[in-house]
């Protein structure tokens, strides 16, 4: 009777343990995880509904959470979320001034969804390439071409804005969204 | 039988000179400002501390502040630049250490490390690119560095060498 009774505090002692510790374990990783899917649009050229572009360190780990790789130099630094064998997104800083700010961002998840194209990832390259002229009338600065890598460039009108695509041998395609210098 | 001989005689000496000139010359690495491509390999016949340039110019005559290679924008990419020996020593650095020799390059080891073995070049191959463009800046003059940039964007890095000169 004595242990019938003592049973069911000790199986709550132990979930609340196991949940204790499974709080510990999971929440590290759920910080340094990309956002499900990146929603961009390169109208506006918003990350998740922020501007990326021109912003602080600060600000994009605000926006995407908390990189899973941070690499910082004196004049450059580079925020990574995803695999290090498959980045879904890059943000890279140069330094302006005394602030580090973005000036680009290389997004590689296929499941990347942009406001007017949908999954532009997921396009054939040059199908990619003929939507950003004709849907967000871009003008092709680079056409897209495989020599040692496949890549095109369009520059958005009006803006300081280029945007890149391509792959790297077999590597998914990425799209790359960058300021002019 | 005189005259074939002769003959015989005279087209040795003929192709004599040339075949054996043409087995003794090893290569070098001349003078070129043209071809200027940035490369992943160095050619088949380089061999590193073996050839050398055919008419080196002297090393620049400066003092060292650091082995960490210059960044630079080049167009709408980033890029890295270094004098002939530095890069020499950047190179040993990867013949020890794919892995972490990229920190003195383009300041970022994993990156350097992703791009490099991504495309199937060992820490000697990159090594051995890397003294083949450092014995072409010695051939062109002493205001050629060695550099290596990554596409407009800053991405992706693709582990290719080349020269240029100063202005």
């Amino acid at each position: 009777m004595r242990i019938q009774r003592l049973r069911p505090e000790l199986i709550d002692v132990r979930l609340g343990v196991v949940a204790v510790v499974l709080a510990f374990a999971v929440s590290p990783a759920s910080a340094a995880a990309p956002p499900a899917v990146l929603q961009l649009d390169l109208k506006v050229q918003t990350l998740g509904g922020r501007a990326i572009l021109g912003q602080t360190p600060r600000a994009v780990v605000a926006a995407l959470g908390r990189p899973a790789l941070r690499t910082q130099g004196l004049r450059r630094a580079r925020l990574s979320y995803g695999r290090e064998d498959h980045w879904a997104a890059i943000v890279l800083f140069r330094r302006e001034g005394s602030v580090l700010r973005s000036w680009s961002v290389v997004l590689g998840d296929r499941r990347l969804r942009e406001a007017t194209l949908g999954f532009a990832l997921q396009l054939p390259p040059l199908r990619l390439q003929s939507r950003l002229v004709s849907e967000l009338g871009m003008r092709i600065v680079k056409p897209y071409r495989c020599r040692a890598i496949c890549r095109g460039d369009v520059v958005v009108p009006g803006a300081r804005v280029r945007v890149g695509f391509g792959r790297v041998a077999t590597e998914p395609p990425y799209l790359v969204l960058y300021e002019a210098r | 039988m005189k005259i074939a001989r002769l003959v015989i005689v005279s087209l040795a000496l003929c192709v004599w000179p040339a075949s054996a000139h043409g087995a003794a010359a090893a290569p070098c690495v001349a003078k070129d400002t043209q071809n200027l491509t940035p490369t992943t390999t160095a050619p088949s016949w380089y061999v590193p501390g073996v050839t050398r340039p055919c008419a080196a110019s002297s090393d620049p005559i400066v003092t060292p502040q650091t082995a960490y290679w210059t960044y630079f924008k080049y167009g709408w990419s980033d890029a890295w630049r270094t004098v002939p020996y530095n890069a020499d020593y950047s190179a040993r650095d990867c013949e020890v250490s794919l892995r972490t020799c990229g920190q003195y390059i383009i300041g970022d080891a994993s990156w350097f490390w992703y791009a490099c073995s991504g495309r199937g070049l060992s820490g000697y191959d990159v090594a051995r690119n890397i003294r083949y463009w450092a014995d072409r800046a010695r051939a062109n003059g002493s205001n050629w560095r060695v550099y290596t940039k990554t596409e407009a964007g800053g991405y992706p890095y693709g582990c290719a060498f080349s020269v240029y000169a100063l202005s």
